[in-house]
Protein backbone atom coordinates (compact mmCIF):
# COMPACT_ATOMS: atom_id res chain seq x y z
CA UNK A 1 0.00 0.00 0.00
CA UNK A 2 1.28 3.73 -1.18
CA UNK A 3 1.75 5.75 2.21
CA UNK A 4 0.75 9.13 1.62
CA UNK A 5 3.31 11.72 2.48
CA UNK A 6 1.95 14.70 4.73
CA UNK A 7 2.75 18.60 5.13
CA UNK A 8 3.56 18.80 1.61
CA UNK A 9 2.02 21.67 -0.60
CA UNK A 10 -0.74 20.65 -3.21
CA UNK A 11 1.49 21.42 -6.47
CA UNK A 12 4.82 19.42 -4.98
CA UNK A 13 2.60 16.32 -4.24
CA UNK A 14 0.95 16.36 -7.78
CA UNK A 15 4.66 16.41 -9.66
CA UNK A 16 6.02 13.76 -7.59
CA UNK A 17 3.36 11.42 -7.89
CA UNK A 18 3.94 7.89 -8.35
CA UNK A 19 7.55 8.24 -6.25
CA UNK A 20 5.13 8.19 -2.46
CA UNK A 21 6.31 4.83 -1.66
CA UNK A 22 9.97 5.39 -3.14
CA UNK A 23 10.30 8.46 -0.55
CA UNK A 24 8.41 6.80 2.32
CA UNK A 25 10.82 3.25 1.84
CA UNK A 26 13.76 5.99 2.36
CA UNK A 27 12.15 8.19 5.17
CA UNK A 28 11.23 4.68 7.15
CA UNK A 29 14.84 3.57 6.31
CA UNK A 30 16.72 6.78 7.98
CA UNK A 31 14.03 6.15 10.69
CA UNK A 32 15.39 2.65 11.48
CA UNK A 33 18.74 3.67 10.81
CA UNK A 34 18.63 6.58 13.95
CA UNK A 35 16.70 3.97 15.88
CA UNK A 36 19.32 1.64 15.77
CA UNK A 37 22.15 3.94 16.49
CA UNK A 38 20.32 5.60 19.46
CA UNK A 39 19.71 1.92 20.91
CA UNK A 40 23.37 0.73 20.48
CA UNK A 41 24.32 4.42 22.32
CA UNK A 42 22.11 3.57 25.40
CA UNK A 43 23.52 0.13 25.50
CA UNK A 44 27.09 1.74 25.81
CA UNK A 45 25.86 3.94 28.19
CA UNK A 46 24.67 1.07 30.44
CA UNK A 47 27.27 -1.10 29.98
CA UNK A 48 29.64 1.99 30.76
CA UNK A 49 27.92 1.90 34.35
CA UNK A 50 27.65 -1.29 34.77
CA UNK A 51 31.01 -1.37 36.31
CA UNK A 52 31.17 1.33 38.02
CA UNK A 53 27.64 0.40 39.97
CA UNK A 54 28.80 -3.26 40.45
CA UNK A 55 31.80 -2.30 42.47
CA UNK A 56 30.29 0.61 44.20
CA UNK A 57 27.79 -2.36 45.21
CA UNK A 58 30.77 -4.36 46.05
CA UNK A 59 32.40 -1.16 48.30
CA UNK A 60 29.33 -1.09 50.36
CA UNK A 61 28.77 -5.02 50.75
CA UNK A 62 32.40 -5.14 52.21
CA UNK A 63 31.79 -2.29 54.84
CA UNK A 64 28.82 -3.43 55.96
CA UNK A 65 30.83 -6.89 56.49
CA UNK A 66 33.79 -5.12 57.64
CA UNK A 67 31.10 -3.22 60.17
CA UNK A 68 29.68 -6.06 60.93
CA UNK A 69 32.70 -8.20 62.60
CA UNK A 70 34.99 -4.94 63.61
CA UNK A 71 32.10 -2.92 65.42
CA UNK A 72 28.61 -4.60 66.26
CA UNK A 73 29.66 -8.04 66.88
CA UNK A 74 32.04 -7.18 69.38
CA UNK A 75 29.85 -4.17 70.76
CA UNK A 76 26.78 -6.86 71.04
CA UNK A 77 29.14 -9.22 72.64
CA UNK A 78 30.49 -7.03 75.23
CA UNK A 79 27.48 -5.24 76.03
CA UNK A 80 24.88 -7.99 75.37
CA UNK A 81 21.74 -7.74 77.71
CA UNK A 82 19.96 -10.38 75.90
CA UNK A 83 21.02 -13.14 78.49
CA UNK A 84 19.81 -10.92 81.13
CA UNK A 85 16.50 -10.47 79.31
CA UNK A 86 16.34 -14.18 78.93
CA UNK A 87 16.61 -14.86 82.68
CA UNK A 88 14.34 -12.04 83.24
CA UNK A 89 11.90 -13.47 80.94
CA UNK A 90 12.19 -16.73 82.46
CA UNK A 91 11.69 -15.46 86.01
CA UNK A 92 8.44 -14.19 84.69
CA UNK A 93 6.91 -16.78 82.70
CA UNK A 94 7.78 -19.17 85.88
CA UNK A 95 5.82 -16.73 87.95
CA UNK A 96 3.10 -16.42 85.68
CA UNK A 97 2.80 -19.97 85.39
CA UNK A 98 2.70 -19.92 88.92
CA UNK A 99 -0.10 -17.66 89.17
CA UNK A 100 -2.29 -18.84 86.40
CA UNK A 101 -1.43 -22.73 88.25
CA UNK A 102 -3.38 -21.27 91.49
CA UNK A 103 -6.16 -19.77 89.27
CA UNK A 104 -6.83 -23.00 87.40
CA UNK A 105 -6.81 -25.06 90.20
CA UNK A 106 -9.13 -23.34 92.76
CA UNK A 107 -11.93 -25.25 94.15
CA UNK A 108 -14.77 -22.73 91.80
CA UNK A 109 -12.23 -21.97 88.83
CA UNK A 110 -14.37 -22.12 85.59
CA UNK A 111 -11.76 -24.62 83.93
CA UNK A 112 -12.50 -27.26 87.23
CA UNK A 113 -16.73 -26.75 86.43
CA UNK A 114 -16.25 -27.37 83.04
CA UNK A 115 -13.46 -30.37 83.30
CA UNK A 116 -16.43 -31.39 85.80
CA UNK A 117 -19.41 -31.01 83.64
CA UNK A 118 -17.45 -32.59 80.74
CA UNK A 119 -16.94 -35.73 83.23
CA UNK A 120 -20.32 -35.70 83.96
CA UNK A 121 -21.68 -35.74 80.35
CA UNK A 122 -19.73 -38.56 79.21
CA UNK A 123 -18.27 -40.80 81.71
CA UNK A 124 -21.19 -40.96 84.54
CA UNK B 1 43.38 -5.43 41.87
CA UNK B 2 41.52 -7.51 39.31
CA UNK B 3 37.90 -7.03 39.23
CA UNK B 4 36.08 -9.46 41.60
CA UNK B 5 34.37 -11.39 38.69
CA UNK B 6 34.19 -15.47 39.25
CA UNK B 7 37.07 -17.75 38.50
CA UNK B 8 37.49 -21.26 38.33
CA UNK B 9 39.85 -23.13 40.64
CA UNK B 10 40.74 -25.74 38.37
CA UNK B 11 41.15 -29.23 39.31
CA UNK B 12 42.36 -31.81 36.64
CA UNK B 13 43.92 -34.69 38.61
CA UNK B 14 43.70 -35.68 41.98
CA UNK B 15 47.23 -34.70 43.19
CA UNK B 16 47.10 -33.48 46.88
CA UNK B 17 50.96 -31.11 46.50
CA UNK B 18 49.57 -30.20 43.23
CA UNK B 19 46.03 -28.97 44.21
CA UNK B 20 47.86 -27.27 47.36
CA UNK B 21 50.38 -25.30 45.27
CA UNK B 22 47.30 -24.64 42.78
CA UNK B 23 45.50 -23.19 45.95
CA UNK B 24 48.61 -20.87 46.85
CA UNK B 25 48.87 -19.89 43.48
CA UNK B 26 44.93 -18.57 43.07
CA UNK B 27 43.49 -16.09 44.61
CA UNK B 28 40.69 -18.03 47.09
CA UNK B 29 39.51 -16.03 49.38
CA UNK B 30 40.38 -12.33 47.28
CA UNK B 31 37.80 -13.17 44.77
CA UNK B 32 34.74 -14.85 44.17
CA UNK B 33 35.88 -18.52 42.85
CA UNK B 34 34.05 -21.94 41.93
CA UNK B 35 35.61 -25.65 41.24
CA UNK B 36 33.96 -27.89 39.21
CA UNK B 37 33.78 -31.16 40.50
CA UNK B 38 30.82 -32.74 38.84
CA UNK B 39 33.23 -35.44 36.69
CA UNK B 40 34.68 -36.99 39.60
CA UNK B 41 34.06 -40.20 40.77
CA UNK B 42 32.86 -40.54 44.64
CA UNK B 43 35.99 -41.25 46.09
CA UNK B 44 37.74 -38.64 44.31
CA UNK B 45 35.05 -36.43 45.39
CA UNK B 46 34.81 -37.09 49.04
CA UNK B 47 39.25 -36.66 48.78
CA UNK B 48 39.07 -33.48 47.29
CA UNK B 49 36.50 -32.06 49.64
CA UNK B 50 38.39 -33.12 52.52
CA UNK B 51 41.53 -32.01 51.44
CA UNK B 52 39.70 -28.47 50.15
CA UNK B 53 39.01 -28.11 53.98
CA UNK B 54 42.13 -29.04 55.32
CA UNK B 55 43.94 -26.45 53.09
CA UNK B 56 40.75 -23.96 54.01
CA UNK B 57 41.66 -24.14 57.80
CA UNK B 58 45.16 -24.62 57.70
CA UNK B 59 45.38 -20.89 55.79
CA UNK B 60 42.63 -19.46 57.82
CA UNK B 61 40.69 -18.43 54.85
CA UNK B 62 36.55 -18.50 55.20
CA UNK B 63 34.47 -20.08 52.29
CA UNK B 64 32.00 -17.50 53.07
CA UNK B 65 33.97 -14.19 53.82
CA UNK B 66 34.66 -12.00 52.45
CA UNK B 67 34.17 -13.64 48.61
CA UNK B 68 32.85 -17.36 48.83
CA UNK B 69 34.15 -20.35 47.41
CA UNK B 70 31.38 -22.67 45.66
CA UNK B 71 31.72 -26.43 44.80
CA UNK B 72 29.67 -27.90 41.67
CA UNK B 73 28.77 -30.71 42.76
CA UNK B 74 25.73 -33.03 43.23
CA UNK B 75 27.09 -33.83 46.67
CA UNK B 76 25.10 -32.30 49.66
CA UNK B 77 26.84 -33.82 52.59
CA UNK B 78 29.51 -31.53 53.28
CA UNK B 79 27.90 -27.65 54.73
CA UNK B 80 31.41 -26.34 55.42
CA UNK B 81 31.94 -25.23 51.41
CA UNK B 82 28.98 -23.46 49.73
CA UNK B 83 27.50 -25.88 46.75
CA UNK B 84 25.43 -25.96 44.02
CA UNK B 85 24.44 -28.59 41.05
CA UNK B 86 25.77 -26.40 37.97
CA UNK B 87 27.65 -23.34 36.41
CA UNK B 88 24.51 -21.60 35.89
CA UNK B 89 23.08 -21.55 39.70
CA UNK B 90 25.69 -19.89 40.40
CA UNK B 91 25.11 -16.49 41.27
CA UNK B 92 24.58 -13.85 38.64
CA UNK B 93 26.02 -11.24 41.18
CA UNK B 94 29.27 -12.07 40.58
CA UNK B 95 29.33 -12.58 36.53
CA UNK B 96 29.98 -9.40 34.98
CA UNK B 97 31.85 -8.76 31.41
CA UNK B 98 35.51 -7.87 31.62
CA UNK B 99 36.54 -4.54 30.59
CA UNK B 100 39.31 -2.36 31.33
CA UNK B 101 38.66 0.14 34.01
CA UNK B 102 38.75 3.69 33.83
CA UNK B 103 39.65 6.19 36.71
CA UNK B 104 36.80 6.27 39.03
CA UNK B 105 36.75 2.39 38.58
CA UNK B 106 40.51 1.89 39.77
CA UNK B 107 39.38 4.23 42.46
CA UNK B 108 36.59 2.29 44.09
CA UNK B 109 39.15 -1.39 42.89
CA UNK B 110 41.57 -0.02 45.67
CA UNK B 111 39.29 1.15 48.28
CA UNK B 112 37.76 -2.42 47.75
CA UNK B 113 41.11 -3.76 47.58
CA UNK B 114 41.26 -2.10 51.62
CA UNK B 115 38.78 -3.51 52.59
CA UNK B 116 39.36 -6.73 51.30
CA UNK B 117 42.68 -7.15 53.08
CA UNK B 118 41.08 -6.15 56.01
CA UNK B 119 38.40 -8.67 56.31
CA UNK B 120 41.12 -11.46 55.11
CA UNK B 121 42.96 -10.38 58.32
CA UNK B 122 40.40 -11.49 60.51
CA UNK B 123 39.59 -14.62 62.46
CA UNK B 124 36.46 -14.90 60.38
CA UNK B 125 35.97 -18.52 61.78
CA UNK B 126 36.17 -17.11 65.32
CA UNK B 127 33.65 -14.17 64.01
CA UNK B 128 30.96 -16.64 62.55
CA UNK B 129 31.24 -18.94 65.62
CA UNK B 130 30.34 -15.61 67.45
CA UNK B 131 27.92 -14.88 64.98
CA UNK B 132 25.90 -18.16 65.85
CA UNK B 133 26.11 -17.53 69.54
CA UNK B 134 24.31 -14.05 69.36
CA UNK B 135 22.17 -15.70 66.94
CA UNK B 136 21.15 -18.84 69.47
CA UNK B 137 20.74 -16.58 72.66
CA UNK B 138 18.44 -13.93 70.81
CA UNK B 139 16.50 -17.13 69.63
CA UNK B 140 15.87 -18.33 73.49
CA UNK B 141 15.15 -14.61 74.07
CA UNK B 142 12.47 -14.72 71.41
CA UNK B 143 10.91 -18.34 72.50
CA UNK B 144 11.08 -17.43 76.15
CA UNK B 145 9.34 -14.10 75.51
CA UNK B 146 6.72 -16.20 73.09
CA UNK B 147 5.71 -18.46 75.95
CA UNK B 148 5.12 -15.89 78.28
CA UNK B 149 3.29 -13.55 75.97
CA UNK B 150 1.44 -16.73 75.69
CA UNK B 151 0.94 -17.74 79.23
CA UNK B 152 0.14 -13.98 79.79
CA UNK B 153 -2.93 -13.88 77.50
CA UNK B 154 -4.09 -17.27 79.09
CA UNK B 155 -4.18 -15.66 82.68
CA UNK B 156 -5.88 -12.24 81.36
CA UNK B 157 -8.82 -14.26 79.57
CA UNK B 158 -9.17 -16.22 82.88
CA UNK B 159 -9.52 -13.77 84.96
CA UNK B 160 -11.64 -11.64 82.64
CA UNK B 161 -13.78 -14.53 82.82
CA UNK B 162 -13.85 -15.10 86.42
CA UNK B 163 -14.53 -11.64 87.62
CA UNK B 164 -18.96 -11.45 87.48
CA UNK B 165 -19.93 -8.87 85.05
CA UNK B 166 -21.68 -6.85 87.40
CA UNK B 167 -18.05 -6.11 89.60
CA UNK B 168 -16.83 -5.31 86.06
CA UNK B 169 -19.13 -2.97 85.27
CA UNK B 170 -18.29 -1.48 88.81
CA UNK B 171 -14.70 -1.05 88.55
CA UNK B 172 -15.01 0.33 85.26
CA UNK B 173 -17.42 3.17 87.02
CA UNK B 174 -14.61 3.13 89.95
CA UNK B 175 -12.45 4.19 86.81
Amino acid sequence: MVKKIKDIPESLSREIKGFEELFSDYLESEESKERARKDRENQKGTEQYELQHFLEQENSRLTGLEVLFTKKLPAKLNFSQTEKLTVLQMQNKRDTLDKLILEVSKSDSLFLKNLQSMFNAHFS
Amino acid sequence: MKIPIFEEFAIDDFDPVEIKEAFIDSRVGKVPMYVNLVNKNSEELVEIIRLLKEIFLEKNIHPFFPYPFYLITSDKNDRFFLKVDSVKELPEYFFKKVKRPNNKELQLLNKIELKVEKICNLNIFEKVEQITHVKNTQKKLYQETKELFFLELVYSNLIKINTPKTSRARHGQKN
